[in-house]
């Protein structure tokens, strides 16, 4: 079962990237070249089967047991890789003609990144790949940066997500997987105000383009752009369902049936309780005494960050009578620890509670001065 | 490198580019976009924190175990937030398993105000001794794992770990013991063995049941029948634990085998329900109370786990200045760390407890089998003749001997059923 559950967040979180590279390449294609439905279909489709044949290529990899050589291999992709990005992006924004084919170029790229990203663990140049396409569909304004740029962001934080999830279950075999959908509200819930503020920002601030192609589009142009996203989207959602159905298929099923041959450590949850309000009777808050002693020592705590300094000489009330303000919390404050502190009694329940209370309200209104700028009460007074 | 510092790196990296970008080329987008990055980065280290602050742990387990026996220990996380919390690492330490370090992953989601209850067993793999618990450190990050808050929870606390004990062959044999078995563990009433003793006239609060019935008919008044008083099964053990005995190390050592046979001897009266109690003079005073069953056999290893040999007090002086805690009837074990005991008042002391009924066992530990610390170990032959001189005392006195060296495997000889009388 767990394995399954496994198998469902690699799935979600190869997914992720591959709607990621998706976006990027179809915003920079859109930006800076006419809009072909089949060209994204190739794009859709290549990206998919690097996606897919990825996974094997790792295998097959991992089959030969070379794991110096793949670490070298690594290490090499991961510094050269980024280099034709780069200069792609700076060809493309410095000379804004060959953007177009800057952005075929760094499709491409894109798809032999994610051919290796699985065997050479080269997601961090996968995202760079799409960065680097997304900024070329910013560069090119429009509907495409719209898209984007807010993608970029949506999709990269769902994929660390999932990317997150994955590598804790792996260290843990024996956990139990969570749902995919819940690793994915969450990170919606996460995501959701970055997100929210940048789109916003984007539909006031639409982004500019760069000086070429945008002077010969029309209103025409705009059209087949959204309507190359409408097929893009229909794409992905078939793609990504098509893609999942593959992988499902091509792996074998679930992945369970091979026994564990190492012990896996114990880890799951005995029972679940709802959780009770603490009580004053709580033994982890006992004695009374010494709550009520511990609510009083952080008011005086808070008094000395305040810059407020009593001498050892001072009872409780004539440091009452030295603190102004505030005087009614301290009043009772000082009263109830003087009665814990001194009196025969150990305090009732309803008294420690007050006397937190009120070291709370003392402690919120006592404001803490930079270190500079404190001054003992003698100072005060002279 | 760790997932977590690559991918915010990356975020980071991210934003700065874009916001240079964005300046140089005076696109706003861009720069929103930049921001909009560096505002995930933000809220991803709040909210780790923010999920890390409302969560609390707290470990129940036992509060001591033996070597080599497995421990259950239970924790309690406790989830006072507002929103729920998935994949929670908890790392304790357990200080009497060789892996100390222990971790739990709570896989969640754990809903506000809810508790997990998690556990783990471990293995106790080292040597006896007293050891510490804790601390539990909370870990959790956020949901996209940029950032992972961790807290350090001060649950310190001690674990004794007890020495293994083995069932001592023929201490099973000796002392005082109840003519019933089992017995209540109190006897309100004198006199209540199964022992008869003979009759005698009924008197107001008598039972009943003792009425004895053809000697009150016999007698014309009520007789009822007497019985024997049991005597209670006792079981007094003194510790040598001068200073000048220590020798060897580590395991091979006379406090590992005064201690090791110490408590496998109070185990072995105790669950056999005898009343036992300790005495040792180290720097400072051991004094166990009398006491029975299994609670108060953890109080007495507890105490003579924490022994050392440092004290000044000879072993028989000890004996003679606690000799009134002895009862009559019952076992008095001294557990000496050498063969070298003064014989001349070994003998006034084995012939006082003899005159008391009190029945003697003597233990030494030859110092002189372990490598030396304090003094020369003496000569073999000087050692066999004082093991002899002590046999033929503590035959002449009807008291048992035992003694062990270095070379002996001790839970061997103490397994063994004669360990006792083969001295």
């Amino acid at each position: 079962m767990e394995a399954r559950g496994t198998a469902r967040l690699l799935a979600g979180r190869l997914l992720a990237l591959y709607l990621l590279s998706l976006v990027a390449v179809a915003g920079a294609d859109l930006a800076w070249r006419s809009p072909s439905l089949g060209r994204l279909t190739g794009y859709a489709l290549a990206l998919g089967l690097a996606v897919l044949l990825g996974g094997f290529v790792s295998d097959a990899s991992s089959a030969l047991g070379a794991a110096g050589p793949r670490r070298r291999a690594r290490l090499i992709a991961l510094v050269c890789l980024p280099v034709p990005g780069f200069f792609g992006l700076v060809a493309a924004l410095a000379a804004p003609v060959l953007a177009g084919k800057a952005a075929t170029g760094l499709a491409l790229l894109q798809v032999a990144v994610l051919l290796a990203s699985e065997a050479l663990s080269l997601e961090l140049v996968a995202l760079w790949g799409a960065l680097v396409l997304t900024i070329l569909a910013a560069a090119g304004g429009g509907l495409p940066a719209l898209v984007s740029l807010p993608g970029f962001v949506l999709l990269a934080s769902i994929f660390f997500s999932f990317d997150y999830v994955t590598m804790r279950l792996l260290l843990w075999p024996s956990v139990p997987a969570p749902a995919a959908g819940r690793v994915l509200k969450d990170a919606l819930r996460a995501l959701a105000v970055p997100v929210l503020l940048l789109a916003t920002a984007l539909v006031f601030l639409p982004p500019p383009s760069l000086e070429g192609l945008d002077g010969a589009r029309g209103p025409a142009f705009a059209g087949d752009v959204q309507r190359a996203y409408q097929w893009l989207a229909l794409l992905a959602v078939l793609g990504g369902g098509a893609t999942l159905v593959v992988m499902r298929w091509l792996r074998g099923g679930s992945g369970d049936e091979s026994p564990a041959l190492v012990e896996l450590p114990e880890s799951h949850v005995l029972a679940e309780e709802i959780l009770e309000p603490p009580s004053p009777h709580d033994p982890r808050y006992a004695p009374a005494r010494g709550r009520v002693i511990r609510a009083y020592l952080r008011f005086l705590a808070r008094a000395s960050q305040a810059g407020l300094h009593f001498e050892r000489s001072l009872t409780p009330r004539e440091i009452e009578d030295r603190v102004q303000k505030p005087r009614d919390p301290l009043s009772v404050l000082t009263g109830l620890f003087m009665d814990a502190r001194y009196g025969p009694d150990e305090p009732a329940p309803e008294a420690v509670l007050r006397a937190e209370a009120a070291s709370r309200d003392v402690c919120s209104r006592l404001t803490v001065r930079p270190r500079a700028r404190r001054r003992s009460w003698q100072a005060e007074r002279a | 490198m760790d997932p977590a510092f690559r991918n915010r790196a990356f975020l980071a990296f991210a934003a700065g580019f874009c916001f240079f970008l964005g300046l140089v080329l005076r696109a706003p987008s861009l720069v929103a976009f930049a921001v909009a990055l560096l505002l995930l980065v933000a809220a991803a280290r709040a909210t780790a924190r923010r999920n890390l602050a409302h969560l609390d742990a707290r470990r129940s387990l036992t509060a001591n175990a033996f070597e080599d026996e497995e421990v259950r220990v239970e924790i309690a996380l406790d989830n006072r937030g507002r929103a729920s919390v998935s994949l929670v690492e908890i790392l304790d330490s357990f200080g009497a398993a060789l892996a100390e370090g222990k971790a739990l992953l709570d896989p969640g989601p754990l809903r506000p105000g809810r508790r997990h209850r998690l556990g783990y067993r471990t293995l106790c793999s080292r040597l006896w001794g007293v050891y510490t618990v804790g601390p539990l450190a909370l870990s959790v990050a956020d949901p996209l794992g940029l950032f992972s808050a961790r807290r350090l929870l001060p649950d310190l606390r001690p674990f004794d770990l007890f020495p293994r004990v083995h069932p001592v062959g023929g201490l099973d044999q000796l002392g005082a013991r109840t003519s019933f078995a089992p017995t209540d563990a109190t006897a309100a009433r004198p006199g209540t063995s199964a022992v008869y003793l003979g009759v005698r006239d009924f008197r107001p609060g008598d039972d009943l049941r003792r009425v004895h019935w053809p000697a009150t008919a016999r007698h014309g008044r009520p007789m009822v029948k007497e019985l024997e008083l049991d005597l209670s099964p006792y079981f007094s053990l003194f510790l040598d634990l001068e200073r000048k005995h220590r020798a060897g190390t580590g395991q091979k050592s006379t406090r590992e085998y005064v201690v090791r046979t110490a408590a496998s001897l109070l185990a072995t009266a105790a669950r056999r329900g005898d009343t036992v109690q300790l005495f040792g003079e180290g720097r400072q005073a051991l004094a166990v109370a009398p006491g029975r069953g299994e609670l108060h056999l953890a109080y007495a290893l507890d105490q003579l786990i924490r022994v050392h040999q440092d004290g000044g007090l000879p072993l028989l002086d000890l004996v003679q200045r606690e000799q009134a805690q002895i009862p009559a009837g019952s076992t008095a074990a001294l557990l000496a760390a050498t063969p070298f005991l003064d014989l001349g008042r070994l003998a006034e002391i084995l012939a006082s407890l003899r005159a008391r009924r009190v029945l003697p066992v003597l233990v030494a530990v030859d110092m002189d089998s372990f490598v030396p610390i304090d003094q020369r170990s003496r000569p073999r032959s000087l050692v066999l003749e004082q093991a002899e001189e002590l046999r033929v005392l503590a035959h002449a006195h009807g008291a048992l001997l035992a003694i062990f060296d270095a070379e002996r495997d001790l839970p061997a000889e103490l397994a063994r059923p004669d360990w006792l009388e083969a001295a």
